[in-house]
């Protein structure tokens, strides 16, 4: 009887184990918020994206396209320097190209909302590869070197690209390099798919290991340089798409969500060591 | 700038306490600087128009004194006549009174328990009718000075019987030895003595009566002493059934739990269920949480001042007790009758014992809890005691799962050593000498066996972590007639094992390379200072001073600490404080509940120790013969430099940044609040409710752009109440509510495309998941939470005074009870997320049983 009762009393105290309660996240924000997304490159036309945002606690929220935009890119002495014009499913373009340093603001009126953000794009720098060593079979040790003449502080982010028909590919980076955010912080699961570097001096070199690239196919190495605000965007981001419970707090404005990233980018074609 | 406004504080102070200046005294006298007997300079001071009153029978008038100036004030000239210790003077327009200054007499001595002889802590005596009174300190010592005379005095303290006795003051200092007796064990109806007018006066501090614990529903029937004081105003509960305490908004680390003096590192047992204080070897705990003295630092939020019993040094007893968890037993009693004696106690877990029985062939588990603590104290004579504290305590877990070769192991715990002696130094001054040390060390093994190539053996993925401390401490009490002086010095050496990988990945870890062990050296120095300014009003003052360095890292840190009581009447009490205090180990945890994966960081360049700045207004009062207990408070309490885990940490994964500087953000809480409480005493009846109304805010440079946001495991409204039922002597009947709004959590609000889909680049993974973002850092509510907890006791005290205690109850009988942790799931078919709540099940029964003899 008293085992009986000692198991009983057990049991009962291994109730605390197990016991979870589900609940469905009750509505809250806007079914139609607006986002504007984009990346501003020194040596592209613009290319911005809007659409709305699914709200995932509305039922029926989906992500729409919009139809009818006014997109207005000012200077900072707030000439009109473009119009931009819809060319495709979200997408809106215009072919001016904006200037490394320069700060741009954009005007965006759609039929519900208004939206204003700014970027300034980073100044120029220069990159090369200053060393490329076959590593083994199938991957090659690159060293680059960024110099910043003109600023103190960078922050560069890294892709490797396979060039395809249909567009670039991402493509695996091991990264031995204890400079790189990837590294320090160790939230990124490696191979890596973008390299995050943060850089105190005018000069920065950075080591990595890539495939060697094939005969028939083309890769390039994409330094950006991008500003504080879309580096941390694209920092989470990558750890997001590691962890899909890794939610970014990234609301600029309650009216919409904005991600305009300046970017100076140098592309570098990799060639077989 | 704070600084100076002290210093003109404690200068102010003190000119107010001063006898008052006239300007009579300063008016000049001129008179022929020759040698005069005192009576003769009395009549040159009534040719200045000035007359002299005074008692002839008290001044020697023929003694003769030399004046060498021939101009000099009234006062300065008094003072050369007469002198200053025995005389003081009154002022009448051009009269002056010379009074002599009553003679005044010191009693101190020792207020104890008849039985056990272990001194009693805070007990108060009282002098009727003088409306002044004293109380005793940690050790049971209490010293007052009073004019001569006939006094009748009262001394009190909780669950005790009151005393009085006449005191009669007429040549001579006295010493007392005053002998309560307990009324548990005299077989009466416990009447609980509610704080007297000299606890009235401590501001924020609340003093738990431990032998109150029939009045609480526990959780396992387990009697913890932090799930009481988890009922009081202020204090967070974070966790249902959880004693990681909350106060104020700060975190779990932010509580200074001193145990005997030594600070005790975790003070929870493996999730927090049980705390590591085993209810039968203690005597008395008094919480701050807020109007800190200035004798402690070290933490942000709060301070636990936990003592251990001595033993009894008359006779010997013993008990035990069994309850869902632990089975526990203690035994005391004299080693030199009157001299000498020791208290042991012992619990361990015992389902372990049980859990044998589920063991299987692919699966071994294993899970045991243990606290032991030995005290020992020695009384040569009534000037010297000297006492020796032990405890040591763990929590061990262990699984294994054969067939797949993975283990998981998780162990804490904390050891403590102190030796104490006591010395009178004279009947006004008290000293207590400590060495003391103290560690805590716990390490995790991960689900992996490593083979280790160099050694070839099996080695677990293990988190290691120790922190040791050895201190020496001298403190100074000084009883005066206007002063209540407590001064003292500390110096602390801490040595620290950075948590660090056990296995063949280690050698990779640049924590390795620079050596684990780190020490850090610590000076504490401060004084306080209790005095009247006026009649109703009273002043605590206090500095306290602290040095810490770390290598060639050292840092200053001076905090001030103020209160100022006023007390219109009797048993009603306003208070205004501000403190600061600091906090140089900074601890790494997961927050909801207690883990051994918390690691402490010591102060650096990089991490400079945490400070918090508390402001509080206040009301404490009774009423109606002591029916009614009200108390209010307003706070407003910053804290800076506290550290939190990077939120992309994968701590759970053990994934973490290889330097410890790199997993954490450094930032600042902002907390304000309101707490009310009222006790309602109507026999046989007692209700005790309390509420508060708090917000904390939260801000790290890495999280919301560095914009505050509200704090993780807080409720912005809590109410807790709780109504006793004393059926009859041996019966009685309790009911526990607490209610708390719903915490806040992060939860992923928008979707929106990938950043890949708009800078032209495909990702070599198939990935169809969209970019998800939240709206702000803990910006959604929870749904609100409640609980009622119901327990009954049965407390037999037999004619031999021994005692038999059943409780039983029911824990959690219906609600929603604060959640253990909350996940966020995504059901990849609907595409939905869902809050997923691991709770506390409802309606879980207890039961306990414990006996003394």
């Amino acid at each position: 009887m008293a085992k009986k009762l000692a198991y009983i009393v057990l049991l009962i105290a291994l109730l605390f184990v197990n016991c979870t309660r589900e609940l469905a996240i009750k509505p809250v924000g806007e079914k139609n918020m607006l986002v504007v997304l984009g990346e501003v490159r020194t040596s592209d036309s613009i290319v911005v994206h809007l659409s709305t945002a699914k709200n995932v606690s509305l039922p029926g929220s989906s992500q729409e396209p919009v139809n009818h935009a006014k997109i207005q890119i000012f200077d900072a002495q707030h000439n009109l320097k473009a119009e931009l014009r819809k060319s495709g499913i979200n997408k809106w373009s215009s072919p001016f190209i904006p200037s490394a340093g320069g700060k741009y603001t954009f005007k965006i009126e759609t039929d519900e909302r208004k939206a204003q953000l700014s970027v300034v794009l980073p100044k120029d720098f220069s990159a090369r590869i200053i060393k490329q060593t076959s590593y083994n079979d199938v991957l090659m040790e690159v060293t680059l070197q960024m110099e910043n003449v003109g600023r103190i502080r960078s922050n560069y982010v890294v892709e490797y690209l396979q060039v395809k028909n249909n567009g670039l590919q991402l493509q695996y980076i091991e990264c031995p390099d204890t400079k790189t955010d990837n590294n320090i912080y160790n939230e990124l699961t490696s191979p890596f798919k973008r390299i995050f570097l943060k850089a105190d001096n005018s000069t920065a070199t950075l080591t990595m290991r890539v495939a060697k690239p094939n005969l028939s196919e083309k890769y390039i190495m994409r330094i950006k340089s991008v500003d504080n605000a879309y580096y941390r965007y694209l920092y989470s981001y990558e750890v997001q798409k590691d962890n899909v419970y890794a939610f970014m707090d990234f609301i600029s404005d309650p009216n919409y969500v904005g991600i305009l990233g300046g970017v100076n980018k140098k592309d570098i074609e990799a060639v077989y060591p | 700038m704070k600084y100076i406004f002290y210093l003109y504080l404690l200068c102010f102070s003190t000119i107010l306490c001063a006898q008052n200046k006239d300007s009579i005294l300063q008016r000049s006298i001129v008179v022929q600087p020759q040698e005069k007997s005192i009576k003769e300079w009395f009549k040159e001071i009534e040719k200045q128009q000035i007359i002299v009153a005074y008692n002839p029978r008290e001044i020697e008038l023929g003694k003769k004194i030399k004046v060498s100036s021939s101009v000099l004030s009234l006062e300065n000239l008094l003072h050369l006549l007469l002198d200053q210790n025995q005389f003081y003077f009154k002022t009448a327009e051009n009269k002056i009174i010379i009074i002599k200054k009553p003679l005044s007499f010191t009693v101190s001595g020792f207020i104890r328990d008849i039985e056990s002889k272990e001194g009693l802590i805070g007990a108060t005596l009282f002098i009727q009718n003088t409306g002044t009174g004293t109380a005793s300190n940690m050790y049971g010592f209490f010293s007052i000075t009073l004019p001569k005379g006939e006094y009748l005095a009262e001394v009190r303290y909780m669950g005790y019987e009151m005393k009085t006795f006449p005191l009669v003051l007429v040549d001579r200092n006295l010493k007392l030895d005053i002998e309560l007796h307990n009324q548990q064990t005299i077989l009466k109806e416990i009447e609980v003595i509610a704080p007297t007018e000299l606890g009235v006066k401590n501001g924020d501090m609340q003093r738990i009566n431990l032998q109150e614990k029939d009045k609480y529903p526990q959780l396992f029937g387990v009697d913890d002493v932090l799930k009481r004081i988890q009922q009081l105003s202020g204090v967070g509960l974070g966790v249902s059934g959880i004693t990681q305490l909350k106060v104020r908004g700060g975190n779990s680390d932010n509580n200074l739990v001193l145990l005997d003096g030594v600070p005790i590192y975790n003070y929870n047992h493996f999730t927090g269920l049980l705390s590591v204080f085993n209810s039968d070897a203690l005597k008395h705990v008094d919480f701050y949480k807020g109007t800190f003295p200035a004798r402690y630092n070290g933490r942000l939020s709060s301070v636990m001042d936990i003592r251990m019993r001595e033993g009894n040094m008359h006779t010997y007893h013993g008990g035990g007790s069994i309850d869902m968890a632990t089975l526990a037993g203690f035994a005391e009693g004299p080693i030199i009758k009157e001299k000498s004696s020791f208290l042991i106690s012992v619990r361990r877990s015992w389902i372990d014992l049980f859990a044998k029985k589920w063991e299987s062939e692919i699966f071994n588990n294993d899970f045991a809890l243990h606290d032991i603590n030995i005290k020992a104290n020695y009384r040569p004579n009534n000037k010297n005691h000297f006492f020796l504290s032990l405890y040591t305590g763990a929590d061990k877990f262990w699984e294994s799962y054969t067939t797949g070769r993975s283990k998981v192991s998780l162990s804490w715990g904390n050891n403590l050593a102190a030796l104490r002696w006591n010395h009178i130094l004279s009947d006004k001054i008290f000293v207590n000498n400590t060495l003391y040390y103290s560690q805590f060390s716990n390490s995790m093994a991960n689900d992996t066996v490593i083979i280790d190539i160099q050694s070839e053996k099996e080695k677990l993925n293990t988190l290691n972590y120790t922190l040791s401390e050895l201190a020496l401490s001298t403190d100074f009490e000084y009883y005066g007639e206007f002063l209540n002086l407590r001064l003292g010095n500390k110096l602390t050496f801490n040595q620290f094992q950075r948590p660090h990988l056990r296995s063949i990945y280690s050698s990779l870890s640049a924590d390795e390379k620079k050596g684990l062990n780190t020490s850090t050296f610590q000076e504490m120095v401060y004084f306080e200072n209790k005095m009247s300014i006026l009649k109703n009003l009273n002043i605590n003052v206090g500095l306290n001073y602290n040095l810490f360095s770390l290598e060639k890292d050292v840092f200053h840190r001076f905090q001030s600490r103020v209160m100022l009581n006023y007390d219109p009447w009797v048993n009603q009490s306003f208070y205004i404080g501000f403190s600061e205090m600091s906090q140089f180990f900074h601890q790494l945890s997961l927050n909801t509940i207690s883990y051994p994966y918390e690691f402490r960081l010591p102060s650096s360049r990089r991490f400079p120790p945490s400070t918090s700045r508390l402001y509080e207004i206040g009301y404490r009062g009774k009423f109606d013969n002591n029916r009614h207990e009200i108390s209010a408070s307003l706070y407003l309490n910053n804290q800076y430099g506290v550290l939190r885990y990077r939120p992309q940490q994968k701590v759970w994964d053990t994934l973490l940044a290889p330097e410890i500087e790199n997993q954490v953000l450094q930032g600042k809480n902002n907390g304000r609040g309101f707490e009310l409480f009222h006790r309602f005493n109507f026999q046989p009846f007692e209700l005790n409710s309390s509420y508060t109304l708090s917000d904390m805010k939260e801000r790290f440079s890495g999280i919301d752009n560095g914009k505050p946001y509200p704090a993780s495991n807080h409720s912005l409204h809590v109410i807790k109440s709780m109504l006793n039922w004393r059926i009859s002597q041996e019966h009685s009947l309790a009911l526990s509510f607490t209610y708390n709004t719903g915490q806040h959590i992060t939860i992923p609000l928008y979707e929106i495309p990938n950043i890949d889909d708009v800078a032209g680049t495909q990702r070599p993974d198939i990935d169809p998941t969209a970019t998800t973002i939240s709206l702000k850092h803990n910006s959604y509510r929870l749904p609100h939470n409640y609980q009622l907890d119901i327990g009954y006791t049965f407390h037999k005290v037999t004619s031999n005074k021994n005692q038999n205690i059943l409780r039983l109850g029911v824990y959690n009988v219906f609600g929603k009870a604060l959640p253990l942790s909350v996940l966020l799931e995504k059901n990849l078919e609907s595409n939905k997320y869902v809050i997923k709540q691991t709770v506390m099940p409802n309606f879980i029964p207890y039961l306990s049983y414990s006996f003394k003899f």
